[in-house]
C-alpha cells in the first residue's frame, strides 16, 4: 500500500513539528500551512489524500478551510485534530465534513492508524467523540414531542453498542471481537453514525452547530 | 389542550373564541379574537385600543370578554367559576346592574368625561372579579405581568408608589379635564397647550421610574454581554496558545514523569477553567462526572499514567454516586499500580434506570477466577453489591483488564 499523502494545517510551528516527527516515517507529508487562505490554496493545488486539520486556526478556523475545500473537491478527506475538550468544537467540525476527530494527546502510532483509516474512507472516532455522540443522541424526554426522523435522528442498538465500546477505549479490532462481528462491520457502523452525525437535524446537534456559527 | 393555541384544527370548521394563554398581553382577549378571525394580533389590538377612546366602551367590552370567555386550555370561564360562589356572584350582579342603571339614566348633556369615569368603575369591578377567580395558571401569569407593569410593581415600596402615583394621576386628570372643557368652548390655543402640558407631566411622573429601570436593565445587560465576550476572546487565546504549547511539551517530555504530571495538571486546570467555568462557582453541588474528573486529577498527578475519562450524561451527587466513584477509584488505583498500562480508560454512562462505570486498561491483566484479592473484593465488589448493583470483570494474563460497575439509579 502506498503511503497516504498528508497535508498539515496548524498555526503552531511546534505542534506541526511534533506531529511531523511522529508520523513522517509512515506517511508522505506533502505540505504544511499555518493560516486559512494559504491552506485552502495549497490543499487545492496539491490535492492530498488526508488533511490533518487543527480546529482552532485564527481567521475563520478549521471549518472555513473545510467549507472552501469541500465545495471545490470531494476527494480530499479531513481528520480534525485539536486540544479542545468542548463538544461544540468537536461536533461542529465533524458536521462541517471532517471524517473524524482525534485529540492532540493521541500517540503517534494511533494517529498513523487514524490517517490510514480516513484515507480508506472510514470514520475515526476517538473515545471522546464517541462519548459526545452518545450524549447527543441520548433518548431524552424533552425531545419526545419533536417528531424524530427514524433513520437520521436515532442510533440503532448495534451502533450504540459500538460507540459505547469505542468510548471505553477499545480499538476497532477489540470492538469487533467483543461484539462478535468483523472489523469491516464495526467500520460500517461507525461510518453510518458519522453520516447521521452530519445529516441529522437533531435538536442538540443543531444547537451545538448554531452556537458556533454566532462567533 | 394547547392545540387550540397552535393553529387551525382539521375537522373544526369554526374555531371557538377563547382567550389566548400563550400570546396574551393582559387577558388574552385580543390575541384570541385575532386567532378566531384569522388576522394578525396587531390589527385587533390597534382597533380595540382605538375603541377604548370612544368614552371607554372598549375597556368595558374587554373586561366582559375577559370574564365570560374561557381561557385556552381551560373548561370554565371566570364567570362560570364565579357562579359557584353564590353570595359573591349576587353582590357582583347587584353592583354592576346598579352601575349600569345609573350610567344609562345619567343625562346626556353632561356626558363625555363622566361616562369615561363610569366605564372605568365598571371595568375596575370586572378586573377585580377576574383577578379573584382566574385559574392558578393565569394568576401566575398575571403576577408575572404585574412585576413588569410601569407602576404596579410590588418590588418598590408603597410609600414611594403613593408619593408618585397619586400626584401623577391627579395631574393627568386635571390636564384631561382642562382639555375636555376647552374642547367644548373651542377658545384659543393657550388653554389647549396648558392642558396638554399638565397631562404630559402627569404621565411622565407616573412612568419615569419604569423608564429609568428599563434603561438601567439595558445597560446592565450590555455590560454583561461585553464581559462575556471579553472572556470568550481571552479563553480562545489561552486555548490557542498555552494549551497547544502544553500539549507539545507533554509530547516531548514522554520520558520525564515529573514534568509530565506537572504539564498534565496545568493543562487540565486550564481546560476546566475554559470549558467548565461554572463548576467552581456553584462549589457545593457535585456530580458524577465531576467526581470522576477529580479522580483523574489525583491519579494522574500521583501515578503519572494517562487517564482518559469519557462521560455520557450526568447525575447530581448522592450517596450511591459517591460510593460508585469510590469503587471506581479503587479500580483505577489497582490499574495504575499493577497493570503497567500507559493509559487507563474510564467511561461512565447515565441511563434512565441505571448508572454504569467501566474502567479499562490494556496492561498485564490477571486471572479473574483465581486472583481476585480481598482488597478488590471488599472495596469494589461488596460496595457495589450493597447498592444493588453488579460487577462484571473481564481479564486474562496479558490481555488487559476491563471492569464494569452497574448500579440502579
Amino acid at each position: 500500500m502506498t503511503q497516504p499523502r498528508v497535508f498539515l494545517v496548524d498555526d503552531h510551528e511546534l505542534v506541526r513539528f511534533g506531529i511531523r516527527s511522529a508520523i513522517e516515517d509512515a506517511v508522505d507529508i506533502v505540505g504544511e500551512a499555518d493560516e486559512v487562505d494559504a491552506a485552502i490554496e495549497l490543499i487545492l493545488e496539491r490535492v492530498p489524500d488526508v488533511v490533518l486539520l487543527d480546529v482552532h486556526i485564527p481567521h475563520g478556523g478549521g471549518r472555513a478551510i473545510l467549507h472552501a475545500v469541500r465545495s471545490a473537491t470531494e476527494s480530499v478527506r479531513f481528520l480534525a485534530l485539536s486540544v479542545s475538550d468542548s463538544p461544540d468544537d468537536v461536533i461542529s467540525t465533524v458536521r462541517a465534513g471532517a471524517r473524524g476527530y482525534v485529540t492532540k494527546s493521541i500517540s503517534g502510532g494511533e494517529l498513523v492508524d487514524a490517517i490510514y483509516r480516513v484515507q480508506a474512507g472510514d470514520a475515526v472516532f476517538s473515545p471522546r467523540l464517541a462519548g459526545f455522540v452518545l450524549d447527543a443522541f441520548a433518548r431524552t424526554g424533552e425531545e419526545s414531542l419533536v417528531p424524530l426522523d427514524d433513520d437520521l435522528d436515532q442510533l440503532t442498538t448495534r451502533e450504540r453498542e459500538t460507540l459505547r465500546l469505542i468510548a471505553r477505549g477499545y480499538p476497532y479490532r477489540d470492538v469487533a471481537v467483543s461484539m462478535g462481528i468483523s472489523v469491516k462491520t464495526v467500520e460500517s457502523h461507525v461510518s453510518s453514525v458519522l453520516r447521521k452525525l452530519q445529516l441529522s437535524n437533531r435538536h442538540q446537534l443543531s444547537v451545538w452547530a448554531a452556537d458556533r456559527d454566532l462567533r | 389542550m394547547t392545540n387550540l393555541d397552535s393553529g387551525p384544527l382539521v375537522g373544526i370548521p369554526v374555531r371557538p373564541w377563547r382567550r389566548s394563554a400563550r400570546r396574551a398581553e393582559v387577558g388574552g382577549v385580543c390575541s384570541g379574537l385575532a386567532r378566531r378571525l384569522g388576522v394578525t394580533e396587531r390589527v385587533v389590538r390597534f382597533i380595540w385600543s382605538a375603541s377604548i377612546l370612544v368614552a371607554g366602551a372598549g375597556l368595558v367590552v374587554y373586561v366582559l370578554a375577559w370574564i365570560f370567555l374561557p381561557r385556552s386550555g381551560e373548561n370554565d370561564s371566570i364567570a362560570q367559576r364565579l357562579r359557584v360562589h353564590r353570595r359573591e356572584s349576587k353582590t357582583v350582579a347587584a353592583v354592576s346592574v346598579t352601575l349600569t342603571v345609573i350610567l344609562s339614566l345619567s343625562p346626556r348633556a353632561s356626558a363625555g368625561v363622566k361616562e369615561v369615569i363610569w366605564c372605568c368603575l365598571i371595568s375596575a369591578l370586572g378586573v377585580g372579579v377576574a383577578l379573584r377567580h382566574a385559574s392558578t395558571a393565569e394568576r401566575v401569569r398575571l403576577a408575572d405581568l404585574s412585576d413588569h407593569l410601569p407602576f404596579l410593581s410590588a418590588k418598590r415600596g408603597w410609600p414611594a408608589l403613593f408619593g408618585r402615583v397619586v400626584p401623577g394621576v391627579a395631574l393627568l386628570v386635571i390636564g384631561l379635564q382642562l382639555l375636555a372643557h376647552v374642547q367644548g368652548l373651542w377658545a384659543g390655543t393657550v388653554p389647549v397647550l396648558i392642558g396638554t402640558g399638565v397631562a404630559l407631566v402627569g404621565g411622565a411622573v407616573i412612568l419615569a421610574p419604569w423608564w429609568l429601570t428599563t434603561v438601567r436593565d439595558l445597560t446592565d445587560e450590555r455590560r454583561e454581554r461585553i464581559r462575556a465576550e471579553e472572556r470568550a476572546v481571552l479563553a480562545a487565546h489561552v486555548h490557542d496558545s498555552v494549551l497547544q504549547t502544553l500539549t507539545v511539551i507533554e509530547r516531548a517530555a514522554a520520558d520525564r514523569p515529573d514534568i509530565l504530571s506537572l504539564v498534565r495538571e496545568e493543562s487540565r486546570e486550564l481546560r476546566d477553567w475554559l470549558f467548565h467555568p461554572h463548576q467552581e462557582e456553584d462549589g457545593t453541588s457535585s456530580t458524577l462526572s465531576r467526581l470522576l474528573r477529580e479522580l483523574q486529577d489525583s491519579m494522574e498527578s500521583e501515578y503519572g499514567c494517562r487517564i482518559d475519562v469519557v462521560t455520557v450524561g450526568d447525575l447530581p451527587s448522592n450517596p450511591s454516586v459517591v460510593a460508585l466513584a469510590q469503587a471506581t477509584r479503587e479500580l483505577t488505583l489497582n490499574a495504575a499500580r499493577w497493570s503497567g498500562a500507559s493509559v487507563i480508560h474510564i467511561f461512565s454512562e447515565v441511563e434512565e434506570s441505571s448508572v454504569t462505570v467501566c474502567v479499562r486498561d490494556d496492561g498485564r491483566g490477571f486471572d479473574v477466577t483465581a486472583d481476585v484479592g480481598d482488597g478488590l473484593r471488599h472495596s469494589v465488589i461488596h460496595r457495589v453489591e450493597r447498592l444493588g448493583g453488579t460487577v462484571t470483570m473481564t481479564s486474562a494474563p496479558g490481555e488487559g483488564t476491563d471492569v464494569c460497575l452497574s448500579v440502579p439509579r
